[in-house]
């Protein structure tokens, strides 16, 4: 199945690539950190490039689970093979990115929830403070028991943005919310993120949002056979887990598809793309879970168009 | 067996693990021969392909002497990569704390902290197994993921780079940074290094007292005890040695090729040194070809994926292939198809002897 | 005043968490008293895992599943036999070996079984038993009574491995191919059929940790879902002092010291995560220290033996 998409890939490359897309890009490629069947974080890098690739007629190229030690390498081959556009799929591939961009200026290089900006150095990120609120308004209004749960792996700047928008927002909709959270040190590891799950459902918790990549699949298992509620990450999720009460859906390839369009039409810049509620196309929340009340919809919903106006501003930025 | 037949079995092997691979590579999609040569002349004989195998062979070298110097004396160091991790850490801190030496100066100093973190982190395996006979192999191993996580826990925490979108520390500055050897890429001196130690290493083994009594007690603990050798002292030294050369090769990479701590800067290196001590036969001087070939594996690996695209899983298995084969071709073959026949003649005679035997009593 | 419904809860988490390493563990067992190291553990928990998800992932019967994740785990047991045993490769090495390429091979089949659903296939898996009145028990009662059947089926295999190594016949056979394949060779065992029984065992028994991932804990494969488990296997042998029992029991411990963590980290917040991460592996250290752990492995482990040379 994916031989042919690759095969495709590569053919509608070659018939599309043509002096119509001289003034952008003609190779881009991306790098990341875990797998591309992760369900997650890597998956939805590696399909937003490819889909991109496709449909703006661009080559695309990955190299998944590069880790720490190959980063430069991998990045500077690419940008040596002539690719006009490098991503790195992650903060951690910003000080390579940095490194490499200085070497070849000629080559756009673009991180993913990276910080920090040069002339060759663009940064896609999301607002995650900004829907994290939502996710935990919703939490916080369905919660019975008055403890809503955030599993995450590892503390850094957009994991600890989530869990600070998360608590406001349920303290919004609940100022008694307890909220819980546990780090599990790990992105994949199934096991741990069913038993975080299971933990914080014993603690009390009955509304759970795990942020990691595969080991996500096992917290939502733990909260259906314990009946409780859960909220998805990334993709509307209620389509593979009834009891998801709402999705922060992370539009990464919508986002990459922003910025993509951009970069085929010759204008992505060494610039912050940062998508919020106000790009549909790359942050949005999914559907409401039918259990949900509909004035806990009308709140959601005034929430985000006082976010879109500004009127409502959630911190950390 | 003369150096002919060795390079033969060693050809043979490499044909059979890459043909086995091979299928899979055609399975996957890919011209196999098209991806074997970019894994060749682009991990050896191209510019870009050989820096990035030095860059990686750095810190499997060292890693590699790490597992040579302890086994040569009965202990078995799984602890590299713990030991890679508390030297980053300590060679780190050191650079972070002191940052206005000069380079001449700061640089060994860094590598004289990381080389004490290491050997503090292998001290401990080492005091338990002189002094209290515990086994080596778990506690180095158990040491390994508790020194990832307080690395993990220092570059999230105390150590955490000014608005750092990822876990890792303020970069070293520029006096520390080892130099690059290949214009324009990553190559630094940590390869040039390595070799320093090696043949230090080698010679202190041959032509030194301390040396032999290493592998006097490695060989023969009895014979050393009766040779008046402190075998508690041998396998402490042995071991602070090991781990010494590890935690240098965390220094490499931080001062050598990230410029700073990161959560999680060593891939495996330490469990890969110990492939790299054993391919090379325990021998401190083979070491680094043995580092080479690993690391240009999988330096070749890589660029498979970035040149052809085929699909990293089965360049995995290709990698794991590989070194079975090789390591198979370089055990000393005692049982050639001639002597298996006379191996089983042998046994059908001793069968029927112990049943003889057995009836008789 | 201990809580009783968390120390049950506790519990229940160390059984789940256990399992897994309890299973490896015992196949680690079982190879090192015929005088093998397994290292590959790791590899083959991955290998029973993807066995056990294409196995129900096309039949829908996890039974099925089982019986192909334990079929996985003989094939890689007895290659990694033949490595050892035959072609006499370093056993460490040929264990990374090992590992290196079982986790490529079953990242790569997984794509081509699963397709682009990898990662999210599920598949049927093992509902937990619960035993009438007994599961209702307070403290015991979730973690003893209220398990899936393969917790029942480690419970079951590690009274048979202590049975066959430490009371039958053959058993002590395989201890003596451990302890000197010499000696045992002169009187009639036969070295290699044993060391290759003892590897297929072990691997399967592996496989087992993996089919417990994948059918009874999140019933989905997933790249690289042995997580370091195989290596924790490893330690936990040493622990439980090459005893099926004690292996079993230092396995437990390790999932009781990560299920104590998961707990921790609610009570204690203000405590770098890091720490109650570190807490297993520090416990199981101290306990090797004050339990004083002596070099107790099998003598011969680790040595290829060779009778032309014996």
């Amino acid at each position: 199945m994916q031989l042919k998409s690759k095969l495709l890939a590569g053919f509608a490359a070659l018939m599309l690539a043509g002096p119509a897309a001289a003034e952008g890009i003609e190779r881009a490629a991306i790098v990341m950190p875990g797998s591309i069947s992760d369900n997650g974080w890597n998956q939805a890098g590696f399909e937003g490039l490819t889909k991109a690739g496709e449909a703006l007629g661009f080559e695309a190229a990955f190299s998944e689970s590069v880790h720490q030690p190959e980063q430069i390498e991998v990045l500077s081959d690419y940008a040596r093979r002539g690719y006009d556009l490098v991503i790195g799929h992650g903060g951690e591939f910003q000080d390579a990115v940095e490194r490499v961009a200085a070497r070849f200026p000629e080559t756009m290089f673009m991180v993913n929830n990276g910080l920090g900006t040069k002339d060759n150095i663009a940064n896609a990120d999301f607002y995650f403070s900004q829907i994290a609120y939502l996710m935990g308004y919703v939490a916080g209004s369905m919660s019975d028991t008055g403890t809503i749960g955030i599993i995450a792996a590892q503390q850094f700047k957009f994991t600890t943005d989530t869990v600070v928008g998360y608590e406001a927002g349920a303290k919004a909709a609940n100022p008694d919310v307890r909220v819980l959270v546990t780090w599990t040190g790990d992105w994949d590891d199934i096991t741990k993120g069913k038993e975080a799950a299971l933990n914080q459902i014993s603690q009390g918790a009955d509304v759970l949002w795990p942020t990691m990549d595969s080991a996500t699949l096992g917290s939502m298992q733990a909260v259906q056979e314990k009946g409780v509620y859960g909220i998805g990450i990334y993709r509307d999720a209620i389509n593979e887990w009834p009891e998801i009460l709402q999705s922060a859906i992370l539009d990464v390839r919508g986002n990459m598809r922003s910025y993509l369009e951009l970069a085929a039409a010759g204008k992505l810049e060494g610039a912050l793309y940062r998508a919020d509620m106000g790009n549909e196309l790359a942050m949005r929340i999914g559907s409401f879970h039918p259990d949900i009340p509909v004035d806990v919809v009308d709140e959601v919903n005034n929430l985000i168009e006082a976010m879109k106006s500004g009127t409502l501003v959630v911190n950390p930025q | 067996m003369n150096r002919f037949t060795m390079q033969r079995r060693i050809a043979t092997a490499l044909l059979l693990a890459l043909s086995v691979g091979g299928v899979l590579i055609l399975l996957d999609g890919h011209n196999p021969f098209e991806a074997y040569k970019v894994l060749f002349l682009e991990s050896f004989l191209n510019y870009w392909g050989f820096s990035n195998t030095l860059v990686k062979a750095s810190p499997m070298l060292l890693a590699g002497l790490a597992v040579i110097i302890p086994m040569r004396a009965g202990v078995f160091n799984i602890g590299g990569e713990g030991q890679i991790y508390i030297g980053g850490l300590f060679g780190a801190v050191f650079a972070l704390a002191i940052p206005d030496l000069p380079g001449l100066l700061g640089v060994p100093l860094i590598f004289i902290a990381a080389a004490a973190g290491g050997a503090f982190w292998a001290a401990i395996p080492a005091y338990l197994k002189a002094y209290r006979g515990t086994n080596e192999v778990i506690v180095t191993l158990l040491m390994n993921f508790i020194a990832i996580h307080i690395v993990s826990y220092a570059v999230a925490g105390p150590l955490l780079a000014e608005g750092a979108p990822y876990p890792y520390s303020e970069e070293v500055s520029d006096a520390y940074r080892l130099p690059i050897l290949m214009p324009q890429s990553d190559t630094h001196a940590g390869f040039v290094f390595g070799l320093g130690m090696t043949i230090i290493l080698y010679f202190w083994l041959r032509f030194t007292p301390s040396g032999f009594q290493l592998d006097l007690v490695g060989r023969n603990v009895r014979a050393a005890a009766y040779a008046g050798v402190d075998q508690k002292k041998t396998i402490i030294r042995a071991m602070l040695i090991g781990g010494s050369l590890a935690g240098m090769a965390g220094a490499i990479e931080v001062i050598g090729l990230k410029y700073r701590l990161f959560h999680l800067f060593s891939d495996g290196y330490g469990y890969d040194g110990i492939v790299v001590a054993f391919l090379a036969a325990l021998n401190p001087i083979v070491a680094p070809l043995t580092a080479l070939f690993l690391a240009g594996l999988s330096a070749g690996a890589g660029t498979m994926q970035r040149a052809i695209g085929v699909d990293s899983s089965v360049i995995e298995v290709v990698e794991g292939l590989v070194v079975v084969f090789v390591a198979a071709a370089l055990v000393t073959p005692r049982t050639t198809s001639k002597s298996i026949l006379k191996l089983l003649a042998k046994n059908l005679r001793l069968r029927r002897q112990t049943q003889r035997q057995k009836k008789e009593a | 005043m201990i809580d009783l419904v968390l120390l049950g809860d506790v519990l229940a988490v160390t059984a789940r968490l256990g399992t897994p390493i309890a299973f490896a563990a015992l196949g680690g067992v079982i190879a090192e008293r015929g005088g093998l190291y397994n290292i590959g553990l790791e590899g083959q928990i991955l290998a029973g895992a993807l066995g056990a998800a294409a196995g129900s992932f096309a039949t829908g019967s996890a039974v099925i599943g089982l019986g192909c994740g334990i079929n996985c785990g003989l094939i890689s047991g007895l290659l990694l036999g033949y490595m050892s045993i035959r072609l006499r490769i370093n056993q460490l090495v040929g264990g990374i070996a090992l590992n290196l390429l079982l986790a490529g091979l079953t990242a790569f089949l997984s794509r081509q079984i699963f397709g682009a659903q990898a990662g999210g296939a599920r598949v049927n898996g093992f509902s937990q038993i619960d035993f009438p009145f007994l599961s209702d028990l307070p403290v015991v009662g979730p973690s003893l009574f209220s398990q899936d059947p393969l917790f029942y089926l480690l419970i079951g295999l590690a009274i048979a491995a202590w049975f066959w190594l430490m009371k039958s016949h053959k058993g002590l056979d395989q201890r003596a191919v451990g302890e000197n394949p010499k000696a045992a060779d002169l009187a009639g065992v036969p070295v290699f059929r044993m060391q290759y029984l003892a590897i297929a065992v072990s691997g399967a028994l592996a496989a087992l940790a993996g089919v417990h991932l994948v059918l009874s804990q999140v019933y989905v494969f997933a790249e690289g879902m042995s997580a370091g488990k195989g290596f924790i296997a490893l330690a936990a042998i040493i622990l439980g002092r090459w005893s099926p029992i004690g292996a079993i029991c230092a396995a437990l411990f390790f999932g009781f010291c990560d299920a104590v963590q998961f707990k921790l980290q609610f009570t204690s917040p203000e405590i770098p995560y890091q720490l109650f991460l570190i807490l297993p592996y520090f416990a199981s250290l101290i306990a090797l220290v004050v339990l004083g752990a002596k070099a107790s492995a099998p003598a011969s482990v680790g040595l290829p033996y060779d009778r032309e040379h014996r």
